[in-house]
């Protein structure tokens, strides 16, 4: 991830504030204390932690469904689709959690300190 | 309102499958109060607005896509006319995808343009702006009433309850929804949603092909249904040019010219040059060869998704009694809407029949995801326009921030009520792909040859801007209703095909005109909207040159282009 990208700005309405520069965000509180080098990973809530669970918890459920419950094989002609979904999901949940592992995303300090309003206000 | 259809549901789902849609909604719920919270500041990272990977940024684009339009629409329109509707994605996707990657993006990002409005104010100035805003503010509502009226249909399905009453629970739901703050985590949302459409979207295929003998025991099937006089001819089902079914031409030469220039061109660049819910998406990247890159990299799944939704809608015409009933030219009763099947029922239908609860309820929450998020953005892009570009800019001018966003509050309440009439709109519309296809010919053909000219010719005036725009929709809107209530007769979706390429034609001609005829921006105003007076540093990333070639924007633009031909030869 490239680091030396001149920061632009939010993707807010910052008409009126588009002079303040890129250091004048909300939240950019960073607290103190980080491990030093400036450099950390985004640990549990990367996203592909997220798609992992979720699609490994979806596949338990599936699988146990399969397991134990009716395969209703007259709309599947024959095939038990809980089951074989079950197992897929939760192979794939696993991939998604082993990439993170692997591969972790890591947050640059400066970078963190941006401002967070990307999106329009929430209503 | 049949007392009968009401009284027992579309679907049956056991408590399997609401654990499972509450599972998603737990989630999508946690996440929403995380990032408001600002618990984490990785979250915060993420969402800073420049600092996702390319992968991410491309699922996201995709995913913000993949809403009603393409769920339901696309599996309709498989059911209705068969493989033609591949067009929508090797035709009217891919190409335009790859041309925001390789031409356009880099001027966005470099630009800093936020919105569609925003860029007509600082490239022709009020008028535009006015025109643009008021236009965009109405397509975002008529939008919003398609996403509402889909997802009011799958509570009836659920539920059995009477469509209005769905519509105004879904329309309540949409609200704190957006109120909950599941939308500051909007890209989280949609790359999660991406994986459980896929996960439900998949087996369903592949069950109903395993049913019908796979591909050849399909063509075989669909073979014998046309012959008996069900839906357009064989040929026409199965193979994906000249595409007559589609564009409602007769002559195979016009359907390809129709399909070519009114979807591939003017419909399908409009739609994804100039549609910022997406292209915000690719703003969130990391560097500017991220954002190229952000479209490029999203082709590649949308090259596959037709087989996850337009094979299950050509399935449904065989496999769902009531779809083959009306595509013979019966008229079953029932449906989502309580008064009679329509294609938009297809998918539906077809996951009752073939899906066992479990992966029922991962399908049913894959589409409610899907509808929400769709609907959340459309309001979400009508509150922003609407409170800052026409309140703050026409109404009322000068408050504090305060003022501004209690307005946002207001209007989203506001456009959600409004959604619900604007859904009876689309409830009208058999086939919503066809009502759709009409809104983005008035309102995106019109914006996609005014930003175009405007990028490219630095001698547009300002008149020019607006003038072209207001042509170009009226000269739409034309020929819809010529279509509709006068001399032509353009079954399929035609008719919105040369309503697009109408308006596009006479929005260049008239800007071109208008601006021969009066004073131009002095050059100096135009740096960074105008391609000719943007200096190239503004324009590439100079490290992308370093990287190894699956990391750079055109070798992997070119794969892409090289997949989607291969795949027009082999369909």
């Amino acid at each position: 991830m490239s680091t030396s990208q001149p920061p632009h700005e939010s993707a807010g309405r910052s008409r009126a504030q588009s002079a303040a520069g890129p250091a004048a965000g909300p939240s950019s509180a960073v607290p103190a204390g980080r491990p030093s080098g400036g450099r950390r990973t985004a640990g549990a809530l990367d996203i592909r932690n997220l798609i992992g669970l979720l699609l490994a918890v979806y596949g338990v459920i599936l699988t146990a469904a399969g397991l134990f419950g009716d395969p209703e094989t007259d709309k599947t002609a024959g095939v038990n689709a809980n089951l074989w979904g079950g197992v897929v999901l939760v192979l794939a949940g696993l991939v998604f959690m082993a990439w993170a592992r692997l591969r972790p995303v890591v947050v640059p300090q400066d970078l963190a300190a941006g401002p967070r309003e990307q999106l329009p206000p929430a209503g | 309102m049949n007392a009968v259809v009401t009284a027992d549901t579309l679907i049956d789902a056991a408590p399997i499958d609401y654990l499972i849609l509450a599972i998603y909604f737990a989630f999508v719920l946690a996440i929403g109060f995380v990032a408001r919270r600002g618990v984490s500041d990785s979250i915060d990272f993420f969402l800073s607005g420049r600092s996702l990977p390319a992968w991410v940024t491309g699922l996201a684009f995709i995913s913000a896509n993949l809403g009603a339009v393409e769920i339901m629409g696309m599996s309709a329109n498989g059911a209705q006319i068969g493989l033609a509707t591949v067009h929508y994605f090797w035709v009217g996707a891919i190409p335009a995808m790859l041309f925001l990657g390789v031409v356009m993006m880099p001027f966005y990002y470099g630009s800093k343009v936020r919105s569609v409005p925003e860029f007509m104010l600082r490239r022709f100035g009020r008028g535009a702006h006015l025109v643009n805003a008021l236009s965009f503010a109405v397509a975002q509502l008529l939008i919003a009433g398609v996403n509402l009226f889909l997802l009011g249909s799958i509570v009836h399905a659920l539920l059995g309850w009477p469509l209005w009453v769905a519509l105004i629970v879904a329309a309540a739901i949409v609200l704190s929804y957006i109120t909950l703050g599941g939308l500051s985590a909007a890209i989280y949302n949609e790359v999660l949603q991406f994986f459980v459409i896929v996960a439900s979207l998949l087996p369903l295929t592949l069950l109903g092909l395993h049913r019908v003998g796979w591909w050849s025991g399909l063509e075989e099937r669909i073979t014998a249904a046309a012959n008996a006089g069900a839906g357009p001819r064989a040929t026409q089902q199965l193979e994906s040019w000249p595409g007559q079914a589609l564009s409602g031409f007769d002559s195979p030469v016009l359907s390809v010219i129709g399909i070519v220039f009114g979807l591939g061109f003017v419909l399908s660049f409009g739609y994804w040059t100039t549609n910022f819910v997406e292209v915000q998406r690719a703003m969130a990247s990391d560097s500017i060869s991220s954002a190229r890159k952000t479209p490029i990299i999203g082709a590649f799944p949308k090259m596959f998704i037709p087989f996850l939704t337009i094979v299950p809608g050509m399935l449904a015409g065989i496999l769902v009694v009531e779809i083959a009933d009306l595509k013979a030219g019966g008229s079953p009763p029932g449906g989502s809407s309580g008064e009679g099947v329509t294609y938009n029922d297809s998918l539906l239908l077809l996951m009752r029949d073939l899906l066992p609860n479990g992966l029922l309820g991962l399908a049913i929450t894959g589409l409610l995801a899907a509808f929400m998020a769709g609907m959340a953005a459309n309001i979400s892009a009508f509150n922003t326009v609407f409170s800052y570009d026409l309140w703050q800019d026409y109404v009322v001018r000068d408050r504090d921030d305060h003022y501004y966003l209690r307005v946002g509050r207001v209007a989203t309440v506001a456009a959600t009520v409004i959604a619900i009439f604007t859904a009876s709109i689309a409830g009208n519309f058999s086939n919503v792909m066809t009502y759709l296809q009409t809104l983005f010919g008035f309102f995106n053909a019109p914006l996609f040859a005014t930003f175009i000219l405007g990028m490219f010719w630095r001698r547009m005036t300002p008149a020019a801007g607006w003038i072209g725009l207001v042509a170009g929709t009226a000269s739409a809107v034309a020929v819809w209703a010529a279509n509709e209530f006068g001399p032509l007769d353009l079954p399929g979706q035609g008719a919105a095909f040369l309503a697009a390429s109408t308006a596009f034609v006479v929005d260049v001609v008239v800007s071109v005109a208008v601006s021969m005829v009066s004073r131009p921006k002095p050059a100096t105003e135009l740096v960074g909207l105008v391609y000719s007076e943007t200096p190239a540093e503004l324009r590439t990333d100079p490290l992308e040159a370093g990287y190894p070639w699956y990391r750079r924007t055109v070798p992997l633009a070119l794969v892409a282009a090289v997949l989607v031909v291969a795949l027009n030869v082999t369909f």
